[in-house]
């Protein structure tokens, strides 16, 4: 330990005094293996700065990256591969799967003093994500951007329905009644439909289903049980919730995700819910011309508990390898990169996400669409992460129970109780065993 | 000594195929069914569990549904394709030069796309609000259906989709058969009395039923281990009602950690495919006779 | 009535014709032979008949009725397969009896004709016998059989011998024109060996390039070749072709280019100094001291029966087959006549026949038969 500190202070030393005069060049060059799941427009935008990265520490560190397939082919893969010792020194992670990391001893613990070392601490990140990012009050993760669920709308329409303020916030959308009515009103001035969503995709379902439960203030998993008590009431209102829209013919059911987004940009529909990693696609369109004026705004506070909505975030992890540990100066070298990147954060930002950390979240002023930037507060105080259990996480069982009981319960072929009841028995079944 | 030293050199050219055949195949397929009577993670040993995971899968819904799923396809599929086969390679069989390569290569070109592809091609075709085929759905059923999100319209929508990608191939084993038979023996039955039909019957079809059965055999297994087109069409859908047996043990394995259960539903699909190929395998070959 | 007629018969495929207005008739019980070298369209014709190919020019009448726009299924012919096409899924009392059951006649009538059917080929043993259970000369029988059984107004047989070995084929030859015999019925039959045209025909018909040569009967053809390359053809071994020009003066005469004067024994009308072919069949030539021919033995082929001496003659090759057994040797010279038989002229550049030597061949009396110069 002592050894370890004073390697420590040596490369805070090191930084202090810069890059190439510092110890890291006496070192041999560290070549740091880097694992993703990026494969779309952020991909790109995360290459280019894994080569501006390469470029400005040459010689000293040297980032391999490997792109993956997303889901559960990506964390398969880390899993089996930590397994035996071949897995990534960093590697891209959903927060949301933090605990599933842990409980299957993938992931390594990242200390304050580690954080320390390259200039970070946990108060430069939103608690609830550090508490996403935590298991058991020891951190797993390090946070690089936050991707909550908005609702997405046509400006016009909404203008044409008196539901624009003077101020560009829409209004009057609070409140069961008064959401539904909204669109209602949006449908009687011309609109197709209220709004879309992906409500064949029991992915998208399932973000957009937990904004609402959230909203009732329930708790979806707590203390090893799956909606206890009252929660199993929340969970169902939550579920009549969506299901009332689609059976008033507000919003389109076994809508698929792609036809989602293209039935709001086509102008028929008013609003669309959707992550706003979808951002870049109606910024790209409408810089095109393609588009009609849209703005973004919090999900509607349903229950009248405050605005709540999913949220989910790119984080940083060091895979642990059985058999094969990291050396010190490996560690020391694969939290640099890290520290590069949350600082670097602002480019990577521009594909929609929401920069995780206040050092850097200052600087957003000088970013467009303003308008977007002004909601960040709003959206970060009111996520919502996954339930904090093994099973959740993109394509892990809470996704698939979501396909299975929340989907035909919301699109109207399933009774509500009966899904919420097999899901329930489902889900804690599973966690049961995984004891 | 000539004999031994055949043997010697038959063993060092299969040697490497026995090794690889040994590693791959061999000792998975016995550490599964070890697996199998476990209580292990997908990684790792586990503990003992005799044949507790057997008595599971005795009383597993899923297993059951995932089973009735999956005969559902190969019945679905493999007769309608293999006669969609013989049907599409007798009129390719007529065709000649150029015109013949292109129709051909019309029906195989679905077979080189890639799964993810012609999942894609058609979702999209069947889209509920864009799907350009959802007009001829909506003019039978009398609306717009989700074809991949109705539990019963699932399944006969995939094995379309199957018997669309996957026809292309049989059309060849077909074509190959009908080749092989002498042009003579055609023009002996017709100079004998044979029309088209009883052409057909009393020449074609016995002749080529070894094809048949040949194309059926590959059907029913590959249409058995049914994976990755299920998957895509079902993924974040009503997974539960809609799966195949190989998906349910992927879902087992690399979503639920759940190894040794996961290999005893593997053990359970080798019995299946096992028995109904040889089953088949029988069938056919006493009709053939 | 002529059992089956060509008429202008043509074939082209596309924009290519293989066949131009093909004319000739076969009468009823005949036994014609279709023989020329592989290509000549012998085949085609055949299958035209058969109405496995499309008649694209003129029109085949087959007792007297066209046929052209008939399916092969109504003709009315039995076709015997150069590979037997039979069915190899039937055994061979069903490949027999198969065009019977598709006419839906009673058993009985199938199982009696088929019986018969196998008892004039020798096949009663063989019925339940599925193909690949039987020989080469087997399945030849089976598929005559399968002839038989239907009684057609034509049979065709389509080079029936060709896979079968020398012994058998010599010995399926007499057993088909002993069929032929006892039946009586219009065949047709296609070989591109001679001898077969040769020792079975009625009647051949001499094809080449899709034309026909020469229809005839065999002696006839052999005695009177209408030209060069049914001269070629016909015979073995083939018969010696000399140029040379016709002599001018008295006695009709050849000067051969290759040296020596080769005197004829008629006179024809042709021009004095004019290019010719001279003709000589190989079994014509005897060894004569006073001979015109002066020819090196280069090799010595002895069959037994006779000797046949393969020469060169004024840089010609010359083919000398000699009854006796001789004492040659090569690089002997000999003096030849052309003693035994007639010498045929043909024209240089057409090749067609120049002189009918009327007086040193047999005569034939039968005024049915014709002869086309192609």
């Amino acid at each position: 330990m002592p050894r370890l500190s004073s390697r420590l202070v040596a490369g805070v030393a090191a930084a202090m005094v810069g890059g190439w005069l510092g110890v890291g060049q006496a070192a041999a060059q560290q070549n740091v293996v880097w694992w993703d799941y990026s494969g779309g427009g952020d991909g790109v935008r995360l290459k280019a700065l894994l080569a501006r990265f390469n470029e400005e520490n040459a010689g000293r560190i040297a980032i391999t990256n490997t792109t993956l397939e997303w889901g559960t082919p990506y964390s398969s893969k880390i899993q089996t591969s930590a397994a035996i010792g071949t897995a990534s020194d960093i590697a891209l992670y959903h927060l949301a799967r933090s605990s599933t990391g842990v409980s299957t001893g993938v992931l390594t613990e990242i200390t304050d003093t580690e954080l320390a070392s390259v200039g970070l601490s946990k108060d430069d990140f939103d608690p609830a994500q550090v508490a996403a990012a935590s298991v058991d009050g020891k951190l797993y993760a390090i946070p690089f951007d936050l991707h909550p669920v908005v609702v997405y709308h046509n400006a016009e329409r909404l203008c044409a329905a008196g539901l624009l303020g003077e101020d560009g916030r829409t209004a009057g959308m609070d409140g069961k009644e008064a959401f539904s009515a909204a669109l209602q009103t949006l449908v009687d001035n011309g609109a197709r439909c209220g709004v879309t969503t992906a409500t064949a995709d029991g992915g998208t379902l399932w973000r957009i289903y937990y904004s609402i439960f959230s909203q009732t203030g329930g708790s979806f998993f707590e203390d090893g049980k799956f909606l206890p008590g009252d929660n199993f009431q929340k969970a169902v209102d939550a579920a009549e919730v969506l299901r009332g829209l689609i059976d008033s013919g507000l919003m389109p059911a076994q809508t698929e995700y792609v036809t989602s987004i293209a039935l709001f940009t086509s102008g028929a529909f008013a609003m669309h819910i959707n992550g706003l990693w979808e951002l870049p696609t109606m910024v790209d369109l409408q810089r095109k011309g393609h588009l009609f004026e849209f703005g973004a705004m919090l999900i509607p506070d349903v229950f009248g508990n405050g605005h709540a909505h999913w949220c989910d975030g790119t984080s940083f992890v060091i895979p642990a390898n059985a058999g094969n540990p990291m050396t010190p100066e490996k560690r020391k070298a694969v939290l640099e990169v890290i520290a590069w990147f949350v600082r670097h954060s602002l480019d990577w930002a521009d594909a929609g996400y929401i920069l995780p950390c206040r050092q850097v979240a200052d600087q957003v002023q000088h970013l467009e669409p303003q308008s977007f930037y002004g909601i960040f507060p709003e959206l970060v105080a009111a996520a919502h992460f996954d339930p904090q259990t093994p099973l959740a996480g993109p394509a892990y069982p809470i996704y698939d129970a979501v396909g299975d009981f929340i989907l035909p319960a919301v699109n109207g072929e399933m009774d509500t109780v009966a899904a919420f009841t097999a899901l329930r028995d489902r889900l804690q079944a599973l966690q049961d065993a995984l004891k | 000594m000539t004999r031994r030293r055949d043997m010697a050199v038959a063993f060092i050219l299969l040697l490497p195929f026995l090794a690889i055949y040994g590693v791959a195949f061999v000792y998975p397929t016995i550490d599964m069914v070890v697996l199998s009577l476990r209580k292990a993670p997908l990684i790792g040993a586990g503990e003992w569990a005799g044949l507790d995971n057997y008595v599971r899968l005795a009383g597993d819904r899923l297993f059951r549904i995932a089973t009735r799923n999956t005969l559902w396809f190969v019945a679905l599929t493999a007769p309608a394709s293999t006669v969609l086969a013989l049907l599409l390679a007798m009129g390719v069989a007529r065709l000649r030069g150029w015109l013949q390569a292109a129709v051909l290569a019309c029906f195989f070109l679905p077979f080189m796309l890639p799964v993810s592809v012609v999942y894609l091609i058609w979702h999209w075709i069947l889209d509920t609000h864009f799907g350009i085929a959802q007009p001829i759905v909506a003019a039978v059923a009398g609306r717009s259906v989700s074809i991949f999100r109705t539990v019963s319209t699932f399944m006969p929508g995939v094995a379309f989709v199957t018997v669309w990608a996957t026809v292309g191939f049989s059309v060849l084993l077909f074509l190959a058969g009908l080749r092989s038979i002498p042009q003579e023996t055609s023009e002996a039955a017709r100079l004998d009395g044979a029309g088209r039909i009883a052409l057909f019957r009393h020449v074609t079809w016995p002749l080529i039923w070894p094809v048949t059965a040949l194309v059926l055999t590959i059907q029913l297994i590959s249409h058995l281990k049914v994976f990755d087109i299920v998957y895509l069409f079902n993924l974040r859908g009503r997974v539960d009602e809609t799966m195949s047996l190989v998906q349910y043990v992927f879902r087992l394995a690399f979503q639920q950690n759940d190894g040794g259960y996961a290999a005893t539903v593997a053990v359970a699909i080798l019995v299946l495919v096992a028995v109904l190929s040889v089953l088949q395998f029988q069938l056919l070959r006493s009709r053939g006779q | 009535m002529p059992q089956v007629e060509f008429e202008k018969v043509g074939k082209s495929f596309g924009a290519l014709a293989v066949m131009r207005e093909l004319s000739f008739r076969i009468e009823d019980g005949e036994f014609a032979v279709l023989v020329g070298p592989s290509g000549c369209g012998k085949s085609t014709l055949l299958r035209m008949l058969a109405g496995l190919e499309e008649i694209t020019a003129g029109e085949i009448r087959i007792a007297g009725r066209a046929v052209n726009d008939l399916p092969a299924k109504d003709r009315d012919i039995a076709m015997v397969f150069q590979s037997y096409a039979l069915y190899p899924h039937m055994r061979v009392v069903e490949n027999m009896g198969f065009s019977l059951r598709l006419r839906r006649a009673p058993k009985a009538a199938i199982a009696e004709r088929v019986g018969a059917a196998a008892r004039t080929l020798g096949l009663d043993r063989l019925l339940e016998r599925y193909p690949r259970e039987l020989s080469g000369g087997q399945r030849q029988r089976v598929a005559m059989g399968r002839a038989l059984v239907r009684s057609p107004s034509v049979f065709l047989f389509d080079e029936p011998l060709s896979n079968l070995d020398a012994k058998l084929r010599v010995q399926m030859r007499t057993e088909l024109r002993h069929l032929h015999q006892k039946l009586g019925a219009t065949t047709i039959y296609v070989t591109h060996d001679q001898v077969e045209a040769m020792t079975m025909a009625d009647r051949i018909v001499m094809m080449r390039d899709g034309a026909i040569e020469q229809v005839g009967r065999p002696l006839e053809i052999y005695d009177r070749p209408a030209n060069h390359f049914v001269a070629g053809f016909i015979g073995s071994p083939a018969m010696n072709v000399l140029p040379g020009r016709i002599r001018a003066g008295a006695d009709p005469a050849v000067a051969l280019d290759g040296g020596g004067v080769l005197p004829l024994g008629h006179v024809p009308s042709l021009a004095p100094g004019r290019a010719v072919a001279v003709g000589i069949r190989p079994e014509h030539l005897r060894p004569d001291p006073d001979g015109p021919l002066l020819a090196e033995v280069e090799v010595i082929e002895p069959t037994g029966a006779e000797t046949d001496l393969s020469c060169r003659c004024g840089g010609q090759p010359l083919m000398v087959a000699l009854r006796d057994r001789g004492s040659y040797r090569p690089g002997q010279t000999l003096r030849l006549a052309p003693h035994a038989g007639p010498v045929h002229l043909f024209d240089a550049e057409t090749s067609a026949r120049l002189t009918h030597p009327e007086s040193m061949i047999q005569e034939y009396d039968d005024d049915r038969h014709e002869t086309r110069n192609g």
